[in-house]
């Protein structure tokens, strides 16, 4: 019995994390119409910056040991990653759409070569280990621990979902939903549209660095390997599947697809030997790419569409 | 409200328009219930205020906008349902009001273009092209783009013309020109009926449109108003009040 | 020095074809197809599964490592890789297309099917590297000290013929000709009498064919692995805008830049950080001249 609420504890938790980030990305993609492909490099900066303020001293790297409690990392991974949002927004925000997605794209990519070349700071591809774990003590027990990490994320997530509910409804959501639909017309309209873009691009990749940072404390080891691009698509399959431009849509698409994902991981475990693990995963990914695909041609809105905002 | 009319050149019925239904999304007609014919020979002028439907009937007509219910027939044939090229290579062609040359090729080049649905007897129809309009053969290798108003709405013309169409839809060819020119598109539309092709156009320059025209079709809403003799439109006071207004460019209140 | 450029100009070639199929569709079908560097495994893999298939080996003519069944297989890769895009784009691109889908919806849906293609292949062919030939860098003396290796200058002899096809068919044939037309203004084209339709069909054979030519090369020179879209398509990114988005020929430069640059990299003993040197151009041109050095100013459309 505990086993299996421990699996569920699991489960949600690291759901959590993708709930987050498609609240982030929600912002920036959905609202604003922004497509940023580069979720997995700022969940990464996040993720480090955590590790890196929390964790303990190695022996080779130059900065580290500053053992800061956890809720400093978390708050700091927010900030770095708004900023890495800034520089980030400050070059590419006045590209064009097709061109925002290539720049994006290539500086996750930048940033995941940053992580495993750049030794002295991140400890390369050997990664960061040992990171403390909130509760981590209360009772010894991973099982108690888990749970008082669940309740965290939702905590986290309620307060995220509550905030951006009202940011959307606000005057300021409503010039972000203007830009989306038809930028010459907000321009005329005289709105900074680039002020606001800029705004929301920072709002969004803060969140997902705090999801990153609530990720590496949570498994306590992190390495490159960890923020591949499949990352970014299943956040982006996650938000489209659920419905762009909903806050609870983003929510639903986080928790089914995670849940597809898991489940397939099970179900393929049982049935294909474990010779073929490689081709066991490629199966995986094929199916979320084809349920992203299927959903862009059928329900492009998802499952939970935009609300009508009725103007306040 | 049909009037009888005359002085028609040929009388053949070469276009007929039955209750069509057009618009760009099916929730959103806007053409609404409109038939018509269109003779061999004439010169047809459709009027009527801003947003009446005059420029999506005739992308109606050749493919470019969807036809939602009722049907076109050109010369005896169906082309309700068949696509904008496939039109165009009946020898139906179209000018559009805007973007209507390829701003980054040469003048030739357009030309050249015009023709690529019909290589026939190529060489002289560039040739009759030239004849209409001169100044396409002095600027002949500059770019489109470049270009005067003017000089754009003659190429836009010509490069029609090198399909060899048997129709010709002109969307708003005064548009934008200065009334000097625009006296001079009017009177190349004369010459071009005078070659063989029947032209119609849609123009909010009522009363210079149809000092050239046949006919003219006044369209309000999205249905047809009127369709009558263009000289008796033009004398027509009531008409005159309503959609020629105080000036002489016939601005519609 | 000199075999750092000649493999930056190898390299470049690659980069160049697949940036050119890149290009014709960014003008045609007017979206950034992400899933161009898949389109090359594709070509690449399909070569593969031939020359297996024929059983008779690579072949070599003289000193180059390998002859006429790896052309044989090219061929045929092409036809193949042809008539899959083909049906890749009336099924998935055809369907938003007659929904006038936004662009970011092309470009999402080329994300999701390169993530597909990707692992269809790890599943087919299974996730590790394969060898399709052995590429021998064994340079040979042409004149006094210079050496070249063989292998080397017949990749860039492939790649300047389908240059040189490529601008007699778009300067010298209808079709393309008429793919010119409808890269400008495709509604201006159609009523031209241009059937747009065919366009982009011919579109998508042209840029699948110089793909699978692209690819096949660069299984040769290092070797097969289902990433090699992904390790590709940045660089094909950078090509495009470098030389210029609106410009073919502009791809073209842009490749053999782009590969002069990672080999520039290479040299100085930054290997690890070659994608991100490429990358780093492209967001440096995008910024202070975004239409590259061969493209014109774009209408935004």
């Amino acid at each position: 019995m505990i086993d299996i609420l421990s699996f569920v504890i699991f489960f949600f938790i690291v759901c959590s994390f993708y709930i987050i980030s498609s609240l982030g990305l929600n912002i920036q993609y959905g609202f604003t119409g922004m497509f940023n492909v580069g979720i997995a490099g700022f969940f990464a900066v996040g993720a480090y910056t955590s590790a890196i303020l929390t964790g303990p001293d190695y022996a080779d790297t130059i900065f580290g040991g500053f053992g800061f409690p956890i809720i400093v990392g978390w708050v700091c991974a927010i900030i770095v990653s708004g900023i890495a949002g800034l520089l980030v927004g400050l070059i590419t925000l006045k590209l064009r759409e097709d061109f925002l997605a290539i720049s994006t794209f290539g500086i996750a990519i930048s940033i995941q070569l940053v992580a495993l070349n750049v030794e002295s700071v991140t400890r390369g591809p050997n990664g960061l280990y040992a990171l403390p774990k909130p509760f981590a003590h209360i009772l010894g027990s991973p099982f108690v621990s888990n749970v008082c990490y669940l309740i965290i994320c939702i905590v986290v997530i309620a307060m995220i979902y509550y905030a951006l509910e009202r940011a959307v409804k606000s005057p300021w959501g409503r010039v972000l939903r203007s830009i989306r639909e038809d930028e010459v017309a907000a321009e005329a309209l005289g709105k900074n549209v680039f002020m606001y873009r800029l705004q929301a691009f920072i709002l969004g990749c803060g969140i997902m660095g705090l999801a990153g940072a609530m990720y590496a404390n949570f498994v306590r080891f992190i390495s490159p390997q960890d923020f591949l691009p499949i990352f970014t698509i299943q956040v982006y399959v996650m938000l489209i599947v659920g419905g762009k431009g909903n806050n609870l849509g983003a929510i639903v698409g986080a928790i089914a697809i995670w849940t597809l994902w898991s489940a397939s991981d099970s179900l393929i475990n049982l049935i294909v030997a474990p010779d073929f693990q490689t081709q066991a995963a490629a199966l995986r990914i094929i199916m979320v790419g084809v349920v992203l695909v299927l959903m862009l041609v059928f329900k492009p809105s998802g499952i939970l569409p935009e609300k009508k905002h009725v103007s306040d | 409200m049909v009037v009888p009319y005359s002085d028609i050149s040929s009388g053949r019925e070469l276009l007929k328009v039955s209750n069509l239904v057009a618009g760009y999304r099916r929730d959103l007609p806007i053409v609404i219930d409109v038939s018509m014919e269109v003779y061999e020979g004439e010169i047809l002028t459709l009027l009527g205020p801003n947003g009446a439907g005059k420029s999506t009937l005739i992308k109606g007509i050749c493919g470019l906008v969807e036809v939602m219910s009722g049907t076109v027939v050109f010369r005896g044939v169906d082309i309700s349902d068949l696509e904008t090229h496939q039109i165009i290579e009946r020898r139906v062609a179209y000018v559009p009001q805007t973007q209507n040359v390829f701003a980054k090729l040469s003048v030739s080049h357009n030309l050249d273009l015009g023709a690529i649905s019909n290589l026939e007897a190529y060489e002289e129809r560039l040739e009759n092209v030239y004849i209409l309009f001169p100044d396409l053969w002095k600027f002949k290798d500059i770019s489109a783009g470049k270009l005067s108003g003017g000089q754009r709405q003659m190429l836009a013309l010509g490069r029609a013309l090198m399909a060899d169409p048997i129709l010709l839809l002109i969307d708003e060819p005064s548009a934008g020109l200065a009334p000097v020119l625009r006296n001079q598109v009017f009177q190349q539309v004369v010459e071009i009926r005078e070659s063989g092709v029947t032209v119609i156009m849609v123009e909010q320059n009522a009363r210079a449109a149809l000092s050239v025209s046949d006919r003219g079709i006044i369209l309000a809403n999205g249905r047809l108003r009127r369709v009558q003799n263009a000289k008796e439109l033009l004398e027509d006071p009531e008409i005159a009040e309503i959609y020629f207004g105080p000036g002489p460019t016939g601005r519609v209140s | 020095m000199i075999q750092y450029v000649v493999d930056g100009l190898v390299n470049g070639s690659i980069i160049a074809l697949g940036a050119v199929g890149l290009s014709i569709t960014y003008n045609v079908l007017r979206f950034a197809n992400f899933a161009q560097g898949e389109i090359l495994a594709i070509g690449a893999y399909m070569s593969m599964a031939l020359i297996v298939l024929m059983g008779v080996g690579i072949g070599s003519i003289g000193p180059v490592s390998f002859g006429w069944p790896l052309l044989v297989s090219i061929a045929f890769s092409i036809v193949l890789t042809s008539v899959t895009v083909l049906a890749v784009d009336w099924m998935l691109f055809r369907v938003l297309r007659r929904r006038s889908a936004s662009r970011i919806t092309f470009i999402i849906a080329a994300f999701g099917l390169s993530l597909i293609i990707r692992n269809v292949i790890t599943l087919v062919a299974g996730g590790d590297q394969m060898f399709l030939s052995f590429y021998i860098p064994k340079a040979i003396p042409v004149f006094g000290d210079f050496k070249v290796v063989p292998d080397d200058v017949v990749v860039l002899i492939i790649t300047a013929i389908c240059v040189v096809a490529l601008h007699s068919f778009l300067t010298s044939t209808t079709v393309g000709k008429k793919m010119r037309a409808v890269a400008e203004n495709p509604v201006l084209a159609m009523v031209n009498g241009i059937n747009v339709k065919s366009v982009i069909r011919w579109s998508w054979v042209i840029g699948a064919s110089l793909s699978a030519i692209a690819g096949t090369l660069h299984a040769h020179v290092t070797q097969l692995d289902p990433e090699m879209g992904f390790e590709l398509i940045l660089p094909m990114f950078a090509a495009l805008i470098v030389g210029g988005v609106t410009n073919v020929y502009g791809a073209v430069l842009g490749g053999f830049l782009i590969g002069l640059t990672e080999a520039f990299a290479v040299s100085m003993d930054l290997s690890a950080y070659r994608g991100a040197i490429a990358f780093s151009i492209m967001i440096v041109v995008l910024i202070l001249r975004p239409q590259g050095i061969m493209g014109e100013k774009e209408r935004d459309d």
